[in-house]
């Protein structure tokens, strides 16, 4: 149910990602997510990308809306969100610490 | 135009989140970045949100991005910069010329490559940045009607002349953007902003005196290409950079 590896998301995938860490922090409506992903990475997020990728994610059961606060649409992690997004970044954590233990070995 | 581009999109996904959708495209400065961006998603959904419950199963597609954008610059500045220089070893007036036609295509990339370089830009400098957009759209727009006339036998080289200026102008005027909101590295700016510059001296200079002047014309419309070429791959390397996903 990894947001990178399921053919659902296809292209949206890194999207979709950044998304559910905007949302570990607590729930966000959709340009309060665009300004904290940009702020995050310093890259453009569109707003096509945005919904396209909360789509998705909404479809698989990783997100979910919120009342709404006027026209805002408020969204936050499920419980399988949360868990989904915890095996995503352990296994990117276990990456990077593996590929910098070999890189670190090798230029030593 | 917000309204416009939520029609884009399929009723169903419309009904589920166009309400949302708008509110939010209200609530920021709406650029060329996001308008592209947005025409590609609402592509996408029509392929695979029909009902909403339908899953995507391809990763093939277009998503806009800040290397999508780079990519289209240095792509299209590079077909232009060989397009202008069949233009200019082939010089006879006779005929059809590929080296216009292939230039004429660059510019195209270079029109996407601006679109898709210009989202922060547009988030500080709306207003400014869709006349910068807008000048090299109409120059391209009058440069493909030239295009199309030449294939007649007509004499065109004003028209060329004004598509030229345009995108020179519009080119001008994404640099100053650039520069201001130091969206991309300011060198890149300065370099497209010094080379359309020179063009655009050129082209005045020559209207007004005449003479050797026309010549800082052919080169600053030399050095846009390949100013845009260097903006484009400073785009892509910063797109490449790993994303910090620190806590903010």
């Amino acid at each position: 149910m990894n947001p990178s590896d399921g053919p659902e998301f296809g292209r949206f995938a890194e999207p979709a990602l950044l998304i559910m860490v905007s949302l570990a922090e607590g729930p966000r409506h959709g340009y309060a997510m665009m300004l904290d992903i940009e702020e995050r990475t310093g890259r453009p997020i569109g707003p096509g990308t945005l919904y396209e990728a909360l789509a998705r994610l909404e479809q698989r059961g990783l997100i979910e809306p919120l009342p709404k606060v006027d026209r805002r649409q408020p969204y936050r992690l499920t419980g399988l969100g949360a868990r989904t997004l915890d095996e995503q970044l352990t296994a990117l954590s276990s990456f990077a610490d593996a590929g910098l233990r070999q890189l670190r070995g090798t230029t030593s | 135009m917000r309204a416009w581009l939520v029609r884009l999109y399929p009723a169903a996904w419309r009904a589920r989140y166009g309400e949302e959708f708008l509110s939010l495209l209200e609530e920021r400065a709406v650029g060329p970045f996001d308008v592209l961006d947005i025409i590609f998603a609402a592509f996408d959904a029509h392929r695979h949100f029909r009902g909403l419950d339908a899953r995507t199963t391809q990763r093939k597609g277009i998503r806009m991005t800040l290397r999508l954008g780079g990519a289209a610059a240095v792509l299209g500045g590079l077909v232009s910069i060989v397009g202008l220089a069949w233009m200019i070893a082939d010089s006879s007036d006779q005929g059809y010329d590929p080296g216009v036609t292939m230039f004429v295509v660059g510019l195209v990339g270079l029109l996407v490559g601006m679109a898709g370089l210009s989202a922060f830009q547009a988030r500080a400098h709306p207003v400014l940045m869709w006349i910068a957009f807008g000048f090299p759209a109409a120059g391209v727009f009058v440069l493909v009607v030239a295009l199309i006339g030449s294939f007649r036998g007509d004499d065109v080289w004003a028209g060329f002349l004004l598509g030229l200026a345009a995108i020179v102008i519009g080119s001008a005027l994404f640099a100053i953007a650039t520069w201001r909101t130091r969206a991309l590295p300011r060198s890149g700016a300065l370099i497209l902003g010094i080379a359309a510059a020179v063009s655009v001296a050129g082209f005045v200079g020559a209207s007004a005196i005449g003479g050797w002047i026309g010549e800082l014309f052919v080169l600053g419309l030399v050095a846009c290409p390949v100013a845009w070429v260097v903006v484009g791959l400073q785009a892509i390397r910063l797109d490449k950079q790993p994303a910090s996903l620190t806590p903010a």
